[in-house]
């Protein structure tokens, strides 16, 4: 079956924090709307402590409705509704699925179920609505490695094809983007961790030794509960002694040592797999250290790393999962019964 | 809109100026060592009503700028995470988010009553804030979801004739280095006590308090814990002690055991887990971190009722939150309190009481 040109899809993403919505159309995003950025100031950053539940339930139809209107759609040109079933928070995810399936039902359109994660790993391969992305090459070349770093998860997924993945490491206890939340807690700096600490570190001298984690074993798999403890002995040691150029060479530090405890890894893979591309997804990639050392690992071998074009599409969004929908509908993986989607909170590669 | 232009020797005059415009109601756009603020007077309705208005956006808060730390304290609750954020990094780029104590214009804070608080490191706009005597609003000079203006020229160029129109007085020093938004910290998040003591203190009871020297150590001792609880019950496991000291290590022991497979980890981002298993009948080992939780109610909002199932086992970390919730559920199921110390870097104290 081949589809319609500029096949819209109408994409929906309660997996956490965030209510989103976004139309795509093919591989190309009309828009992308994500709550936290409408309903509150940007400075605050999508930061949502409470159970989201009640909160998607109050959002997701005026985030459809601003989508639609961003995209200058409406429910009837829509081609099809794609959601995402997992993984996430079995409350929210609850919300999205059932906003979807009774928009698919009630306008007869096909429904797509999503991984949240290959949506991630697909967000490289979104364009924007000129159909431009920051990439030259068209198309993925295979085997491709994919590094998915965020709050909830750490993984390195090979993918063979469009729909073949198979997933050869991941961390056994904190994900690295929670590393960052929790140094920032210890040190007393707030939530969420992660830009302030890369913003710390952008400061400071990475001079204090933190052990890398994983650093000896043989698989592909990532640790960093190690390192939280680790930290937590160094911040206690110094005591009262903590001042503000401590404060930022911890943070060098810190987020050198999360680089080198995923070059390592991705070091070994690429040695393993031989992949043509990579590419990365989730928050933790917004952290420009360790972009930096994944680009110098991947060049030693000559593979090219690929990222979104746009830094929202880096976190949790529903662009990624429109585009997602959009690879999965070319190979004609719409659900069968709609009655029978449920939530995955624990889905995986 | 009338501008004025920053020169070294006028600051009179731009203080002066804009005073007046403030004393009004008017609106201001002002420098900051980010990018060119929108200002009008926190606490008049009026004033803050023409923010939102030139915003677009009815409902995000806006944060305030304060001239110094004694000005913030007028107007939001400081608490120790926050303290730590204004001794080290303030005036700067940075955001504190507190709870307010009310005395600004409502719209300007959350849903949740937190407000946005920054002291802007530009020394003219510090003497501005201190002679005025109040706040004023801190939030980039553009509609919602467009870019933030670095010059007069970004400034007329990204906004309608009828956004411009509401401001009364643009403050020129020229264009500004570009330097991205300021970030933002909820310090509202954590009590910042939770991670030094647990709520419960669970006395030295022998037979009930082990050392574990080792990660494989720890997952004995849960085993060898469930073990001894009588399984006819649903079981909660609260496991108390500090970040860092090995929660999740437990909650795996207890995964190994009970013969789940799948790789247990942190449910912090997730704040929920659920893992299958099967000993004479099959159950589900939910493990939940209360971390970014508000407050232990939303623990009920998890389903925290339907979980407490016959086979089902129940592992919360940061349980202190709910401890009165999760006491109200002793007569359904058997409530474990765990408490996890540290000795030293590798060595652990992991003490257990049922709590009845």
């Amino acid at each position: 079956m081949s589809l319609k040109k500029n096949y819209q899809i109408l994409a929906i993403d309660t997996s956490c924090d965030d209510t989103s919505v976004a139309v795509t159309a093919d591989d190309r995003i009309l828009s992308n709307v994500i709550s936290s950025q409408v309903k509150y100031h940007e400075q605050y950053g999508g930061v949502v402590p409470f159970i989201a539940k009640r909160m998607h339930l109050e959002l997701i139809n005026p985030t459809i409705n601003e989508t639609l209107l961003r995209a200058k759609t409406n429910l009837a040109n829509i081609d099809a509704i794609a959601v995402t079933v997992g993984p996430g928070l079995a409350p929210a995810l609850e919300v999205g699925i059932a906003t979807a399936k009774e928009l698919a039902i009630k306008c007869q359109k096909p429904l797509i179920a999503v991984n949240h994660m290959e949506g991630h790993l697909l967000s490289s391969f979104a364009k924007n609505s000129q159909g431009k992305n920051s990439f030259k090459s068209a198309l993925p070349q295979f085997p491709l490695l994919a590094l998915l770093i965020s709050g909830g998860h750490t993984e390195l997924i090979l993918m063979k094809n469009f729909g073949q993945y198979k997933k050869i490491g991941e961390t056994l206890d904190d994900a690295a983007g929670e590393a960052f939340d929790k140094l920032a807690k210890m040190l007393n700096l707030g939530y969420p961790g992660g830009p302030i600490i890369s913003e710390l570190a952008k400061q400071g001298t990475p001079n204090i030794e933190l052990p890398i984690p994983m650093v000896k074993s043989a698989d592909l798999n990532f640790s960093y509960s190690g390192l939280k403890t680790a930290c937590l002995y160094k911040i206690r040691e110094m005591g009262n002694k903590i001042n503000r150029a401590y404060i930022v060479n911890f943070a060098a530090s810190f987020e050198n040592t999360v680089a080198h405890s995923l070059t390592i890894k991705l070091e070994k893979a690429i040695k393993s797999y031989k992949p043509k591309q990579i590419v990365l997804g989730g928050g933790v990639i917004s952290n420009a250290t360790i972009r930096k050392e994944i680009r110098k690992t991947a060049k030693k071998y000559q593979v090219s790393v690929l990222i979104p074009y746009d830094k929202k599409l880096f976190t949790d969004n529903a662009a990624m999962i429109g585009v997602s929908a959009w690879y999965q509908a070319k190979r004609n993986d719409f659900v069968k019964d709609i009655n029978s989607v449920d939530r995955l909170p624990n889905l995986s590669f | 809109m009338k501008t004025l232009k920053i020169k070294t020797k006028n600051h009179r005059e731009v203080i002066v100026e804009a005073k007046k415009v403030l004393t009004k109601g008017g609106l201001i756009v002002y420098p900051t060592e980010t990018c060119f603020g929108l200002g009008a007077d926190a606490t008049n309705y009026a004033a803050v009503n023409k923010v939102f208005q030139f915003k677009g956006d009815r409902l995000k808060p806006v944060a305030i700028a304060v001239s110094d730390r004694k000005m913030a304290e007028d107007y939001a609750k400081i608490n120790e995470t926050a303290d730590n954020l204004y001794r080290n990094f303030l005036p700067g780029p940075l955001t504190v988010v507190s709870n307010s104590k009310n005395r600004v214009v409502k719209r300007l804070e959350s849903q949740q009553g937190t407000l946005g608080v920054r002291i802007p490191n530009y020394s003219l706009m510090i003497e501005l804030i201190a002679e005025f005597g109040k706040p004023i609003t801190t939030t980039s000079a553009n509609a919602s979801g467009q870019k933030s203006p670095y010059s007069l020229k970004d400034f007329l160029k990204y906004n309608s004739p009828t956004r411009i129109n509401l401001v009364d007085l643009f403050l020129n020093p020229g264009p500004l280095p570009l330097r991205t938004p300021s970030t933002v910290i909820d310090t509202t998040l954590n009590e910042p006590t939770v991670i030094r003591q647990g709520e419960i203190n669970l006395k030295d009871i022998s037979g009930q308090n082990f050392e574990s020297e080792n990660e494989q150590e720890t997952f004995a001792i849960a085993a060898n814990i469930l073990n001894r609880v009588n399984k006819n019950q649903p079981i909660i496991f609260a496991l108390q002690g500090e970040l860092g000291v090995g929660k999740t290590q437990f909650a795996k022991g207890l995964a190994k055991k009970l013969g789940i497979k799948q790789v247990v980890t942190s449910p912090t981002f997730n704040v929920i887990k659920e893992y299958g298993f099967k000993l004479n009948e099959p159950g589900i080992l939910y493990h939940i971190d209360t971390w970014r939780l508000e407050n232990g109610k939303e623990i009920l909002e998890l389903g925290l009722e339907s979980m407490i199932n016959k086979n089902n086992i129940i592992v919360i970390e940061w349980p202190q939150k709910a401890s009165e919730i999760l006491k109200t559920f002793r007569n359904q199921a058997i409530l474990v309190w765990v408490d996890i110390e540290t000795l030293s870097e590798t060595k652990r104290k992991i003490k257990y009481q049922i709590l009845k």
